[in-house]
């Protein structure tokens, strides 16, 4: 047994044969031409140019590539557009009178000598690119054929020097179990394409070739980017079982995308997501989520020179809440931190930015840009279901101080005639541990609140999540975070108010049960989490909660309420 | 013709989608247009020319454009370099 090690480019695990495909290297005929044949060879690079852009085209519009592999794919068509290719390639062909393939393989090898001399990572990457360019430019003028199709099976992996995509597309039709190829990246167009056809694939495994042969069985891990030859019966045993396990769970939790979020006793949860870019949004609706349990808008403020505009913001929420109406969006006003401070807003350097002017602290010491904020929230809140939130919040002036802007901007808007949600529902995060002490007052003045367990474990334990040395110190099963959370949702119960979890303790099922058995029927996860969730709470019986919460309310160490979960999950036979 | 002088703010440079977005929009226009950067003229037009500038933060280039719509060519081009291509 032999394991080779190279780059996971798309995900998944294959146990199979392998199909070895031999090398024909790249051999550039040494043509020599005519001086009248230059411009035949010119119009053979169009033609050939433009069978790539197009092809190029082809696989954008047929695949559903994320965002940056598309991205990749529109810079390899820049790379063949490129004026100076072909001035360069016809200065080539003029003065040496070689053949066209010559010349275009001498202008790509120049390029790519420039980026490989050049000492900074994002050049070097480029020899990637233009190495990919040039191979399918090329391939295409010397007319590469492929006859391995009909050597392809279902288990086969294909192991060749590097993946042309063509043959890639042909073979997905067929349906292969992987591939794995000595050369590529994750920008090759191939891994690209591999990874939108759920193909796992592992390339740059060096000495492949000369390791594998035909017939001989691999395992492929694309996560960790393995190869394993001739693998023992014991490592096949445990491969497919992760294969069937992985098959099993997407296939249990795609068939839950759309059905409610339901205990096993029928208890209605509201599963939402948080999301930090608008772009998360075709990932929400696909997953079905009850709406967007927390709308992070720091990314307006961060990256631009100017501060957002009103009209930039309005433009964002609008776009997300009529695309989730009438599922709520509960939009959190900015929470910068001192780390990722914008430009504009001059602060002056902060030892702890984490106790320092973040949140709703810095909203109120800039009013001209909360209100621009708040005024876009409004507005937006006209086409869909909009909540606002404030974190950060610690005493009960500052929320109301905010509330006061909130009136004042509604006022404008009422003046200007500019329509908005006059029922508009205004919470406040619960975060910090002086805002949890006086829930009960808090809960007077708003409409509803949302946990954000992260910094609220760390305020109480007074642990900075991002120091190493305190790691151990962030625990989240600390019997005091226990009693907090239940003190702010017994405030919030004596005035009928709505509360919800956003932290992470939402995605954890250590702490779904509990949060459940409080009364909480609003989670708010990553969408990465959500069917997971979603799956965990319908094997849990709203009825057997109860008796966990008290449990672990007696507890009086950390490692005890740890205990008690797994305890009385074993109790009730319920698996994670 | 006309030529201006800029200096690249953004923290990375012009990496990959800045030298992107910067042949992207040269190419809209029918003016030529050309980038130096100490005696070393690219074309502007071309990606392969503005990536091998390895322009970093804080690198001083000129700009030249010559044509019918050089002014709205440079007007456009002056404005990634200002807000720093959306980086930052």
């Amino acid at each position: 047994m032999q394991k080779l090690k190279g780059l996971g480019v798309s995900h998944g695990i294959s146990i199979g044969k392998a199909v070895l495909k031999e090398i024909h290297p790249m051999t550039i005929p040494e043509r020599r031409i005519e001086k009248e044949c230059i411009l035949r060879e010119l119009e053979r690079l169009d033609s050939a140019i433009e069978k790539v852009v197009s092809d190029i085209d082809h696989l954008i519009d047929e695949y559903a590539f994320s965002d940056v592999d598309r991205e990749i794919l529109h810079s390899h068509k820049l790379i063949l557009q490129d004026p100076e290719l072909r001035k360069n390639v016809s200065r080539i062909l003029d003065e040496n009178m070689v053949g066209l393939e010559n010349a275009v393989h001498r202008h790509f090898s120049y390029a790519i000598d420039l980026f490989e001399k050049m000492d900074n990572a994002y050049y070097a990457e480029r020899v990637s690119d233009y190495r990919e360019v040039a191979n399918r430019l090329l391939g295409h003028m010397m007319g590469y054929e492929d006859d391995i199709l009909s050597k392809l099976h279902n288990d086969s992996i294909l192991v060749l020097e590097e993946i042309p995509v063509s043959l890639l597309t042909k073979v997905s039709k067929k349906g292969i179990a992987g591939v794995v190829a000595e050369i590529g990246s994750r920008t090759s167009h191939s891994s690209i394409v591999a990874r939108a056809l759920g193909i796992p694939a592992v390339v740059g495994v060096e000495n492949l070739l000369k390791s594998v042969s035909n017939d001989q069985e691999l395992i492929l891990d694309g996560y960790a980017g393995e190869v394993i030859l001739s693998p023992s019966q014991q490592n096949i045993t445990l491969y497919k079982h992760m294969i069937e396990q992985e098959r099993y769970r997407s296939e249990q939790l795609l068939k839950l995308v759309d059905l409610p979020a339901k205990t096993k006793d029928g208890v209605r949860i509201n599963l939402r997501c948080n999301i930090e870019l608008p772009d998360e949004l075709a990932h929400v609706k696909r997953i079905n989520a009850d709406g967007i349990g927390l709308f992070r808008t720091e990314f307006i403020y961060i990256g631009d020179m100017e501060l957002p505009s009103e009209n930039e913001q309005f433009e964002q929420y609008k776009m997300i809440a009529e695309a989730l109406k009438p599922n709520p969006v509960i939009i959190r006003t900015v929470d910068i931190g001192g780390d990722k401070l914008h430009a504009s807003i001059n602060l002056r350097h902060e030892e702890n930015p984490n106790l320092g002017c973040r949140g709703i602290r810095l909203s109120l010491r800039n009013p001209e840009m909360f209100h621009a904020q708040l005024k876009a929230i409004l507005r937006a809140s006209h086409y869909g279901n909009i909540k606002v939130m404030f974190p950060m919040v610690s005493s009960l002036d500052e929320l109301l101080r905010a509330k006061q802007h909130m009136n004042e901007c509604m006022n404008e808007l009422r003046k200007n005639e500019i329509p908005f949600d006059e029922e508009i529902k205004l919470g406040v995060m619960i975060e910090v541990p002086s805002a949890a002490m006086i829930s009960d007052t808090l809960a007077q003045h708003c409409d509803f609140f949302s946990i954000g367990t992260n910094d609220l474990i760390q305020y109480t334990l007074a642990v900075d999540r991002t120091s190493e040395n305190v790691t151990d110190y962030y625990n989240p099963y600390h019997p005091a975070i226990m009693h907090l959370i239940t003190l702010i949702v017994q405030n919030a119960r004596k005035y009928n108010l709505p509360v919800s979890v956003c932290g992470e303790m939402a995605s954890d099922r250590d702490f779904v049960p509990i949060l459940l058995g409080l009364g909480i029927t609003e989670l708010s996860v990553n969408p990465g989490s959500l069917l997971i969730i979603k799956e965990f709470i319908s094997k849990i019986d709203s009825s057997i909660l109860v008796d966990l919460v008290l449990d672990i309310l007696d507890q009086i160490t950390s490692k005890n309420v740890q205990k008690t979960i797994v305890r009385w999950r074993d109790k009730y036979g319920i698996k994670v | 013709m006309i030529e201006k002088t800029t200096v690249v703010q953004n923290t990375l440079g012009l990496h990959a989608r800045p030298c992107t977005l910067i042949v992207r929009t040269a190419n809209k226009f029918r003016s030529d247009f050309k980038i130096i950067k100490d005696d070393t003229e690219v074309n502007g037009k071309s990606i392969m020319g503005v990536m091998t500038l390895a322009a970093t933060q804080g690198t001083e280039l000129r700009l030249w454009a010559h044509g019918p719509d050089e002014e709205f060519l440079m007007q456009e081009i002056e404005q990634l370099f200002v807000t720093k291509f959306d980086e930052d």
